[in-house]
């Protein structure tokens, strides 16, 4: 391991399942961006993580607020801190992937559009966890959930969210996972380091929801990279593409060694893999194009 | 001074979680353990084959020879001649290829050269006396740690010059006699006397078991098993040790053109290839197949390159004279049933005799012990002392190397000599043999006298593949041993190969896992979701903060080697 996390952001004697892969996310973030940060915090598992008032798991100033207004209220959280004078504190909006792909999504398509200065973190597990594991636009094709049971699994692909961003031409977007937390508090880094709406869309396992043992967290998120269900890579000015980490060939997995330990898929046939492995390809090879053809300098 | 108003806070602030003890959802509970990495439990000398490594690693050779030496005082020898079981042990071996352990083991060896001989540092007199008796690699190595724990200790020993086999049987194209000479200048250094030109008999040392405080027996087994046919006692048939013994005395036998070498074991292979050099053509009888073949897989292949002829599935009936030179008649077998070793039974085939013309006939079937003594009978105790570590029906007797119930490799033969060693010490401190023998052996398998020493304990758990995360371990090319080509090594008894340079033992030793050792690499703390672990080292592994630690087993697997294992809680 190449790096460490100098100080801790998040207090232990939180409440977060064990095995939380979210948890370590936000750990890597605040530890980059430091204690000059305000988080904006939409309903989602973590406004239960951080655990209830007048306890807080989060050290550093923490806005809890509705689940579709991570990013207006991110906005307006960066413009009193302008009015005072503070630039240099960072804003950062903490949602889900209900609360940014589904409901929040207007409100943060508003805010990348005038390019507010905040950065959003989409903390990605693949469904509404929080409420009881329903589907969310980012939940992967043929998964289960309580309202996509196994009999009628769902059908649609996941959201691609980081087009959507990339549309806004927004300075930068980047996907990140917490089993690399080099690649992942460089980008933290990068983005610290700029201007406007940085968008970070972080994979995050979820044992609770993906039917998964706790211990392997960190190993499906590593696998979601080798099985190239979720590239690493980011995205300048929306326009500008560059993978940070190729799985080297000896590590490439199909899709179906990723999603076998992941109960949530075992109803899956084999036809309705290669659905998902079909999709995979398909998503790669779209994602080796761009980076070809609009690489980042 | 303007004095400050007191005034409402815009913002109440909250309390962190601390309070929040949720250490009591967990029913996993993870344990931080230092294990033995498979190699080092698995190879015979109790090499500390992790910690070489590591310094080895960082170029720190000085180091590396020292933690050497605290166990095998034969690394420039052992790197040679060992057919290191440690690299098919290695967790790397299903990955990309084993360590090349031995190679890294040959360089440290070599090094004292530069290093000076990095002999750990003696314990004080003890005033006890010990006598060892054969000076090989089992002789040797018990010599050396009885003097490292303050015995004074007399070697005798029936040739003229130490070594044993290492100078008296393994010729100088595996083993150059200075590479011996090197590992063994511990004898003067830790003022081990040496007397040579004694032969002593079971009698003897009975005697001397009450002249010395103990004695360890190891003087090999150099007695060659006969054929038992007709023609056998002819001029210019000779056992194989007998040859090779006085090819190493300068003596040099000169075969005749035609050689036929009869047996499939190390004494065989060398024989022939000696023999070969010396400008014989050389015809390699064995009365099974090639997979049978006791000798070491290297030394086959080595002797199949430089051009030695094998007759598998035949074995002699009988040696003629046939005008100056000889017939060995010859019959073919099959394989018939598995016998007592568990290798299928050789079986004649009627009628299909054929002969083979020779000048010389070298019998190499195996070598057995020549010492027969009530104290020991080497058939029937065989397992008890192997157990009781060379302890005999004597207690001031003990057995080790070839001469006892153990494997015949150099080094088995080390291991073994350190065992009665220690077993000697244990008996005479008073210690209580099973709790040493307990405490100080490596995941049930190999013995550290270092550990003996410091009076710490050894670890009891070896890491298993399983229990490796590969991801940390990006895939590296091993390091291939350097080699020369046939035609040129039979040209004479030069060295075959070479000691790798040093950057290539550094590149090597760095695809080391360190399986079973923390390295303080930080990925349990980077991934504890509960910010549970505790990094500051105790007892050379971090812990859990139990008040906290949720059990959720990410720590366990995301060690790189091993070191942490979830085990249910106690309720
Ligand atoms: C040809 C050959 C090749 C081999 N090649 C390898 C190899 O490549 N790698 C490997 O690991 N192993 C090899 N071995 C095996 C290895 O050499 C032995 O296992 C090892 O030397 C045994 O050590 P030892 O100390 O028990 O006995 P030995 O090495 O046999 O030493 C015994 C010593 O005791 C002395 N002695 C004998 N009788 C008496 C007595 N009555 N009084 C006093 N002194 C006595 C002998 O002179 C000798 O010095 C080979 C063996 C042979 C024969
Ligand atoms: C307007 C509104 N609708 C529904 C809810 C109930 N609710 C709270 S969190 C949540 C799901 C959050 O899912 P996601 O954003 O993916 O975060 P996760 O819980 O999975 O971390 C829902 C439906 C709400 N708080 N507000
Ligand atoms: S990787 Fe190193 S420590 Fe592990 S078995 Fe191989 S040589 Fe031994
Ligand atoms: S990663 Fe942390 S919480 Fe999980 S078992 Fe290890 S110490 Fe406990
Ligand atoms: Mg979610």
């Amino acid at each position: 391991m190449n790096v460490t996390v100098e100080q801790e952001f998040v207090c232990r004697g939180h409440v977060a399942c064990p095995g939380c892969g979210a948890v370590l996310a936000m750990r890597y973030v605040l530890d980059v961006l430091g204690k000059k940060t305000i988080v904006v915090l939409p309903a989602c598992c973590w406004s239960v993580i951080n655990n209830r008032y007048p306890t807080a798991a989060v050290k550093v100033p923490l806005f809890h607020t509705a689940f579709e207004t991570a990013a207006c209220v991110a906005t307006g959280v960066r413009a009193a801190l302008d009015m005072k004078g503070d630039n240099d504190t960072h804003v950062l909006a903490w949602a889900g992937d209900g609360g940014t792909f589904d409901i929040g999504l207007q409100a943060l398509s508003g805010a990348a559009e005038r390019n507010d200065d905040i950065i959003y973190v989409c903390y990605d597990n693949e469904a509404y966890m929080n409420t009881g594991i329903q589907r969310s636009s980012s939940t992967p094709f043929g998964a289960w959930t309580t309202t996509t049971p196994a009999k009628t699994f769902k059908t649609k692909q996941k959201k691609n969210i980081m087009d959507i961003m990339a549309a806004h031409r927004i300075p930068y977007a980047a996907t990140a996972t917490i089993a690399y937390p080099e690649d992942l508090m460089n980008k933290v880094r990068y983005a610290a380091g700029i201007r406007g709406t940085r968008f970070l869309h972080i994979f995050c396992p979820c044992p609770t929801g993906w039917k998964t043992a706790p211990d392997i967290t960190v190993e499906l998120s590593r696998n979601a990279v080798r099985a190239r269900a979720f590239p690493l890579y980011e995205v300048f000015d929306g326009t500008r593409y560059r993978l940070t980490h190729e799985p080297a060939q000896e590590d490439r997995m199909p899709i179906a060694e990723y999603i076998k330990p992941q109960r949530r898929f075992a109803h899956l046939t084999e036809a309705e893999i290669q659905v998902m492995q079909d999709h995979a390809d398909e998503e790669w090879g779209r994602l080796m194009k761009v980076t070809e053809t609009w690489p980042a300098g | 001074m303007t004095e400050k108003k007191t005034q409402e806070p815009l913002i109440y602030t909250t309390q962190d979680t601390l309070g929040n003890k949720t250490g009591s959802w967990r029913y996993m509970r993870p344990v931080f353990e230092t294990k033995a990495a498979p190699c080092a439990a698995i190879c015979p000398a109790g090499n500390p084959i992790v910690s070489f490594i590591t310094f080895a690693k960082e170029g720190d050779f000085d180091s590396a020879l020292r933690m050497i030496k605290q166990e095998n005082p034969l690394p420039s020898v052992c790197g040679r001649v060992c057919p290191h079981p440690c690299t098919s042990a290695c967790n790397r071996y299903t990955y990309d290829g084993s360590v090349a352990i031995n190679e890294i083991e040959r360089f440290c060896g070599d090094f004292a050269e530069q290093a000076g001989p990095e002999i750990p540092e003696r314990a004080g007199a003890t005033g006890k006396k010990i006598a060892v008796v054969g000076a090989g690699p089992a002789g040797l190595s018990c010599a050396y740690q009885a003097a490292l724990m303050g015995h004074e200790v007399t070697i005798l020993e029936a040739s003229n010059r130490a070594g044993g086999l290492l100078t008296q049987a393994i010729p100088a194209y595996r083993l150059p006699a200075g590479v011996v000479r090197r590992d063994l200048c511990f004898i003067d250094i830790l003022n081990i006397i040496l007397l040579t030109g004694k032969t002593i008999t079971a009698s003897d040392i009975e005697k001397m078991a009450a002249d010395y405080d103990a004695v360890a027996v190891a003087c090999g087994a150099h007695k060659s098993y006969r054929l038992g046919i007709e023609g056998e006692e002819l001029a210019g048939v000779v056992p194989g040790l007998e040859f090779l013994r006085k090819m190493s005395g300068r003596a040099a036998p000169a075969p005749g053109a035609k050689t036929v070498v009869i047996g499939g074991g190390n004494t065989a292979m060398d024989a022939a290839r000696a023999a070969l050099r010396l400008g014989a053509e050389v015809t390699v009888l064995y009365r099974r197949t090639r997979a049978e073949m006791p000798a070491f897989p290297g030394e086959i292949l080595e002797a199949e390159e430089e051009g030695i002829e094998f007759r598998f599935l035949s074995a002699p009936v009988k040696i003629e004279t046939s005008g100056k030179t000889k017939k060995v008649i010859c019959r073919e077998m099959e394989l018939g049933s598995d016998d007592d070793s568990g290798r299928p039974r050789p079986v004649p085939v009627e009628g299909s005799e054929f002969e083979l013309d020779a000048d010389t006939v070298i019998t190499a079937i195996g070598e057995t012990v020549a010492l027969d003594a009530p104290f020991f009978s080497p058939n029937e105790n065989r397992r008890q002392i192997s157990n009781a570590w060379g302890r005999t029906t004597n207690d001031r007797i003990f057995i080790c190397g070839d001469a006892g119930p153990n494997d015949r490799t150099v080094a088995h033969a080390v291991g073994s000599g350190k065992r009665a060693a220690i077993a000697i010490d244990a008996q005479l401190s008073g210690k209580d043999f099973e709790a040493v023998k307990q405490r100080i052996t490596l995941g049930g398998g190999a013995v550290s006298a270092a550990i003996y020493r410091s009076g710490a304990e050894a670890p009891a758990k070896v890491v298993a593949p399983q229990a490796v995360n590969f991801a940390y371990f990006m895939r590296t090319a091993r390091l291939e041993a350097a080699t020369t080509a046939p035609d040129e090594r039979i040209k004479g008894f030069g060295e075959i190969g070479a000691t790798a340079a040093e950057d290539a033992v550094r590149a090597e030793a760095a695809r080391c896992f360190t399986c079973g050792v923390c390295t303080e690499c930080g990925n349990c703390f980077m991934f504890c979701p509960d910010m549970s672990i505790i990094t500051e080292p105790r007892n050379g592994v971090p812990a859990t903060d139990t008040d906290y630690c949720k059990g959720c087993g990410i720590c366990a697997r995301e060690c790189p080697r091993g070191i942490i294992e979830m085990e249910e809680e106690n309720k």
